[in-house]
């Protein structure tokens, strides 16, 4: 192989090895056409290579290695030749790599493993290690080049990307479960369970400020990584130099060790932790903060080892505290509608309670009027058709308060108003109303008011119109105009086939009402027709007069 | 009317008397007979329950106490009544949801139709 071959091969070794075990079969190509570089050359390459790069007989025996090789483990020539290297090896991972290595060896088949070599500080790197066989003419091993390249910084950067990534995931967990809770303790111990989480602390705990059922501020707080009853048997946080920045808003405190920080130790009567409290030394602490400013509370962690939270930490917590906060708020929102909406049902209830108490109570005086009117009347031996006028007047304002009762003195709807007007006249005179219109919400007043005009009108016409007969009827439509001007409310109210009709020779109570108290109560105009053929009511009033305002 | 039903002599509670006594105008005017009148609960229950008289009418609320210990002793008879209130069908109990009532203020054909119901 020596006088053949043909680049590769004849480069493989290097007079100019230092190293005393190298023993290299130099071949030179005397009848070299162009300028090729030298072996020289080549050991120079490698030795410029940032890799560790070594060269071994076909059996493993390794007879070189770069310079770069001694440098970082600190070893020498005579500790490593031949199969030396396994004195830098992490002993847990030696006999995989021996048994791969020497498998491949056997097999004469290319070699390629990751593991940990030690350097002259003591400290293991990983290192990505490759070993080519290279052969001869007749295909045998040769030799081995091998090549170890330091990955730690990979490592390190892939460790930092899983952690960035688990740090995202655990933000982005948290802040899904802080805007879905509601209950304020869950949301808190979710907030410092995060916070353990992403800094790495040993404990955390969240103190935090609630208004009490009797508008007393109580501190409260959450703990999270050791159980509660590590923290149950001290006070509360009070305002000590290492507590009151947090306290107070002033930003995060963090410290490496918090025992040799100057705001430690200040305070009676502990001076420092309390006896029995669980160490401390690494300490971070975030105040949460609301949108109005006012401080929630704040969170607390520490570990029992130096210089465990980095500036990274305190930005997630940062991130974590604004979840908190905003969390918190909502909470409290939330707790104050309910307790709103809880109020309100409960003042709902006392309001239906007094309505209904006021309408029993209207309409005992109205039955007490009834009947005092009744026994005056009676012995004045007046016309039983003038009392009957009267009860029946009295029973249809009675009728509409029931009616307005329903609904809480919200008012009602016109053809609840109408239909409930007619009743008394239709049990024994079917089918001969027609009513049709558009659902309208009338407010108490108009609904009070149609009442008692539909009610005289429909006396009337049993007195005197259609409804005096078998055969008349009397219609009553309405609908809304919607012209240029705001829109209007009119309602017609139309009788037919009853006895001719001729106006009546003097007004009484029932027209006054009608035409002068509807048209007032509505303001509008209401204006009773007496045509041959049927009493013609018509109703016109602006629609924002008669309705319930919406909203 | 009354003539031809079963009933004819009723008890009226009602602790408005002036209501009361316009209650009794009705029955007599739609003639019935009236054996008594009563305005508290305390003057209505012994009537209640050995009283002679073939209906009621009783009001629910008397000055605050509720008649329904007088429709229970009347249903335990199996006198039938009929309630006269001010009150909607919010003011009934569950145990008279069903039973016939009357608003007050009423007319003569109300209270008549309600009579006729229960006889």
């Amino acid at each position: 192989m020596d006088n053949e071959g043909c680049g590769y091969v004849r480069h493989r070794g290097a007079s100019g090895s230092r190293h005393a075990q190298f023993d290299p079969h130099i071949v030179t190509s005397p009848t070299a056409l162009t300028p090729s570089p030298g072996a020289e050359d080549f050991i120079a390459l490698v030795e410029h290579l940032p890799h560790l790069a070594w060269m071994a007989n076909a059996d493993g025996w390794i007879y070189w290695y770069n310079q770069q090789w001694y440098n970082y483990t600190g070893t020498s020539p005579e500790d490593m030749q031949g199969w030396g290297w396994q004195s830098v090896h992490d002993p847990a991972v030696l006999p995989d790599v021996l048994e791969r290595w020497t498998a491949a060896i056997a097999a004469g088949e290319p070699f390629e493993m990751v593991f940990p070599i030690r350097g002259r500080d003591g400290v293991f790197r990983p290192f990505l290690t490759r070993a080519r066989p290279v052969t001869d003419s007749r295909g045998r091993v040769a030799r081995w080049f091998g090549t170890n390249t330091d990955i730690s910084e990979q490592h390190k950067v892939a460790e930092r990307l899983a952690e960035e990534r688990d740090h995202l995931e655990t933000l982005n967990a948290t802040i899904a479960q802080v805007s879905a809770e509601l209950d304020l303790h869950k949301l808190v111990q979710i907030v410092t369970d995060a916070g353990v989480h992403l800094t790495g602390a040993q404990f955390g705990a969240f103190f935090y400020t609630v208004t009490g059922a009797g508008g007393d501020a109580l501190t409260l707080y959450t703990i999270s990584g050791v159980p509660r009853e590590h923290f149950s048997k001290f006070p509360n946080p009070r305002a000590t130099h290492v507590f009151a920045p947090t306290f107070r808003g002033d930003g995060p405190v963090r410290s490496d060790d918090i025992l040799s920080d100057p705001r430690y130790g200040r305070n009676a009567p502990h001076h420092g932790m309390p006896e029995g409290h669980l160490p401390v030394r690494s300490y971070l602490a975030v105040p949460v903060r609301s949108r109005s400013g006012e401080i929630m509370g704040g969170l607390f962690f520490g570990h029992a080892e130096i210089g465990m939270f980095s500036a990274r930490h305190e930005e997630l917590l940062l991130g974590i505290a604004g979840q908190a906060a905003i969390g918190i708020d909502n909470a409290r929102l939330y707790d104050a509608a309910q307790r709103e909406i809880a109020e309100r049902r409960e003042a709902e209830k006392h309001r239906e309670l007094l309505i209904n108490e006021l309408n029993h109570r209207v309409k005992n005086t109205l039955a007490t009027v009834q009947s005092i009117a009744a026994q005056t009347l009676r012995t004045g031996a007046l016309d039983l058709e003038v009392r009957h006028r009267l009860d029946a007047r009295l029973v249809a304002l009675s009728d509409a308060h029931n009616l307005l009762t329903e609904h809480n003195w919200e008012g009602s709807t016109l053809r609840r108003v109408v239909e409930m007007a007619l009743r008394p006249h239709e049990s024994d005179r079917e089918k001969r109303f027609v009513v049709e219109g558009p659902e309208i919400k009338l407010s108490p007043k108009s609904a009070l008011a149609f009442a008692m005009a539909i009610h005289e009108l429909a006396t009337n016409a049993i007195k005197y119109g259609a409804l005096s007969n078998e055969s008349g009827q009397v219609a009553i439509r309405w609908q809304v105009i919607r012209g240029e001007e705001e829109p209007r409310l009119q309602l017609v109210w139309r009788e037919s086939g009853g006895p001719a009709v001729a106006p009546p020779t003097r007004k009484g109570f029932g027209s006054r009402l009608i035409e002068r108290g509807l048209a007032a109560d509505l303001g509008g105009r209401v204006e009773l027709t007496y045509p041959t053929s049927g009493v013609v009511c018509t109703i016109d009033a602006p629609l924002r007069q008669t309705t319930v305002r919406e909203g | 009317m009354a003539l031809n039903s079963a009933l004819r002599r009723a008890l009226v509670v009602e602790d408005e008397i002036m209501v009361a006594m316009y209650v009794e105008d009705l029955l007599v005017e739609l003639g019935f007979e009236v054996a008594g009148i009563a305005t508290g609960l305390d003057q209505a229950l012994p009537l209640a329950r050995t009283g002679d008289f073939d209906f009621a009418v009783l009001d629910i609320n008397l000055s605050g106490e509720l008649s329904f210990p007088i429709a229970q002793e009347l249903r335990r008879r199996g006198i039938p009544f009929l309630f006269a209130s001010g009150y909607g069908s919010r003011g009934l109990s569950e145990e008279f949801r069903t039973a016939v009532r009357i608003q007050k203020p009423f007319l003569s054909q109300d209270l008549a139709r309600a009579i006729a119901t229960i006889a």
